[in-house]
């Protein structure tokens, strides 16, 4: 009784800021425009056989290559802090998580840029290096697929460090001291106990990382540069400057459906691994 | 105990401080091969410390530690020939039985026909064929108490310790279980440091037992030895049921069960003893109260105002009751001075 009034509200707002959006734009999608951009409400799938062209099958394949590079980098990255965090004492142990938190806090746009300074070519590493006598051009660090790599990671690394420091957390230490007891060394407990015990955080935090890096559109806008064409400038593009509407609802719908596969892929894989575990 | 026997474990003057508390303070104990040593004490008095110590899952913050001769203060549990099982057991969840027995094998690179080998005896000894390849969470409290005892076996290890290994679980499969694990120990010649805070458990199954209180030993011995001389109040009390008389500076402990009741002779006036090795007192029963095969007789005592407990057995004809004047008598040799 209780939990269904409390639910109410949470679904009203749902209602009001997910689904009935979702449905315009999903209504959007299957109509035509004017050339000058104003909606023609006449049914079409165009919007979505458009898509299939090479140029766009490149962006996706470019998106897809991003966010799971993306992933793959935070996890190498995020691991080892999350690890470290956890032993330390309490005191130091909030003061990390806030540090790590503090990108959440903190407009993207505003972060973006912060890189931007720090990279351009009268950027800070550039300079220091210039002065340094360690390069005597120098180096085009920004605008360029890399300087976009950086700055997902950055921007993703707490939702990877996140869950895998709660995993960390929760993981028995008498487990750990089983395993030693057993004969193994520290690095076969973490191999063997550790890193599989830990795998829900890690999976949480990658889909969390990908899924996010896939629609990912003001740090590459930014730290990418004009040339920079990934998903999700694309679909700013249509919104925005483009003024295609249907074709950018259609891309948002496409990139969405595919996000909500893998979550529900995320989901079932969970699930299977408990019930493999229930009594027989 | 006839032949000369060999230290399996020396704890030499160790010691242990947890910041500014010291939970044990300097220690001195030699465990023997083959032995089933228990550390029996109450809630906090440092027994899983000590366990902790010598699996070197703890650094003694003072003291040696000698496993078969060899000094190994310092060295970490996995290069330590010793095994632990655990009170909660430490299952590897994401393992199936056979893989969580098989792990400390696997971590010492034994090869797999000797592996294959000494699972399928330590599967048969605790009978988990069935269960091989199951994991934790689908195994009765029982049964995953068999497998951390398995998984600690397989290793044959110098050295098992065990920590409250029965304490989660209900009186029969505690009752079963503690059969198992001594007739395993025996058939197998094993070295057990046993820790519980069951007394019983302690009594039935140890060739040894060491009482600890806060830290301290407060005495060493057999079972027999403990129950029937123990050298402080502190062991009296602790181990089985005991009357404490008080004496000008000493106590007299007795054993409820060694104590007889008989009537009272001359009312109002206490009976001389009956011969020159018994002892004789009289009182009132303040109250009589049933525990199956037994009833506990409380007494109060006529000249000191001590009250004092004895027994009355089921197929005893005499019933007393509650209000009755009554007699007591015991052998003097039944007595324990205790001067602590
Ligand atoms: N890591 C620790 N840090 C600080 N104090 C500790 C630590 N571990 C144990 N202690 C303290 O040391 C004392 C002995 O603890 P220990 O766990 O050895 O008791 P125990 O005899 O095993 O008790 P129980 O029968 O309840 O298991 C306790 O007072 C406990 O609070
Ligand atoms: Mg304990």
């Amino acid at each position: 009784m209780n939990k269904k009034v409390l639910a109410w509200p949470i679904l009203v707002w749902l209602t009001l800021f997910l689904t009935v959006p979702l449905c315009f734009v999903v209504a959007v999608s299957f109509i035509q425009r004017s050339a000058y951009g104003q909606l023609i409400y006449r049914f079409t799938i165009q919007n979505y056989l458009r898509l299939i062209e090479p140029l766009y099958i490149q962006i996706f394949i470019d998106t897809l290559l991003m966010a799971i590079l993306t992933t793959i980098i935070t996890f190498i990255l995020g691991y080892p802090l999350a690890y470290t965090i956890t032993k330390m004492n309490k005191h130091l142990q909030n003061i990390w998580l806030v540090l790590v938190m503090i990108p959440f806090w903190i407009n993207s746009l505003i972060r973006s840029y912060a890189w931007v300074i720090i990279l351009r070519s009268q950027g800070l590493i550039n300079t220091l290096l210039l002065s340094w006598g360690i390069i005597d051009q120098p180096l085009a660090l920004l605008y360029n697929s890399s300087s976009v790599l950086l700055g997902m990671v950055y921007t993703q690394l707490p939702f990877m460090v996140l869950p895998i420091y709660v995993s960390l957390e929760q993981l028995d230490r008498r487990l750990l001291e089983a395993s030693s007891d057993l004969g193994a060394t520290p690095w076969k407990t973490f191999w063997h106990i550790t890193l599989p015990l830990t795998l829900p955080g890690i999976a949480a935090g990658s889909i969390l990382v990908f899924i996010s890096a896939l629609g990912m559109f003001v740090v590459p806008d930014i730290v990418g540069g004009a040339k920079s064409a990934l998903i999700g400038n694309l679909i700013q593009n249509q919104f925005l400057s483009a003024r295609n509407w249907p074709f950018g609802s259609a891309l948002s719908i496409v990139l969405s459906v595919f996000s909500l596969i893998l979550i529900l892929l995320y989901y079932r894989v969970l699930k299977v691994q408990q019930t493999k575990e229930v009594k027989p | 105990m006839t032949k000369k026997q060999h230290v399996m474990i020396q704890l030499e003057t160790i010691e242990k401080n947890f910041a500014e508390n010291q939970v044990i303070p300097p220690l001195n104990l030699s465990i023997f091969e083959g032995e089933f040593l228990t550390l029996l004490g109450p809630s906090g008095c440092g027994k899983t410390t000590l366990l902790r110590m010598i699996a070197g899952l703890e650094e003694p913050s003072a003291g040696n530690i000698y496993l078969d001769g060899q000094q190994v203060t310092y060295l970490p549990p996995y290069k330590r020939d010793v095994n632990m099982i655990f009170q909660h057991y430490a299952l590897f969840p994401h393992m199936t039985v056979e893989q969580n027995i098989l792990f400390g094998l696997r971590m010492k690179k034994v090869s797999p026909t000797e592996r294959e080998k000494r699972i399928s005896q330590v599967i048969a000894l605790t009978q988990l064929e069935a269960y091989r390849q199951r994991k934790p969470r689908q195994l009765s409290g029982g049964q995953q108490q068999r497998v951390a005892i398995a998984r600690a076996l397989v290793n044959n290890p110098k050295v098992l310790l065990l920590d409250e290994p029965l304490g989660a679980l209900d009186y029969q499969l505690r009752k079963s279980l503690q059969i198992e694990l001594k007739s395993l120990q025996r058939e197998l010649g094993l070295t057990f440091i046993y820790v519980t805070h069951d007394q019983e458990e302690a009594l039935t199954m140890s060739d040894r037992i060491v009482v600890m209180n806060q830290g301290k030993i407060e005495q060493t011995g057999t079972p027999h030895e403990i129950y029937h001389t123990p050298m402080s109040q502190f062991v009296a009390g602790f181990i089985g049921e005991n009357n404490f008389i008080k004496h000008e500076d000493f106590y007299i402990s007795l054993r409820p069960e060694k104590i007889n009741l008989c009537e009272v002779m001359f009312q109002g006036e206490s009976p001389p003893p009956l011969t020159d090795d018994t002892s004789r007192l009289t009182g009132t029963i303040t109250d009589v109260v049933f525990y199956g095969t037994i009833d506990k007789v409380f007494i109060h005592l006529d000249d000191s105002g001590q009250t004092i407990m004895a027994y009355q057995y089921f197929d005893d004809k005499r019933r007393w009751q509650a209000g009755e004047k009554v007699g007591l008598w015991w052998n003097l040799k039944d007595e324990v001075r205790l001067d602590r």
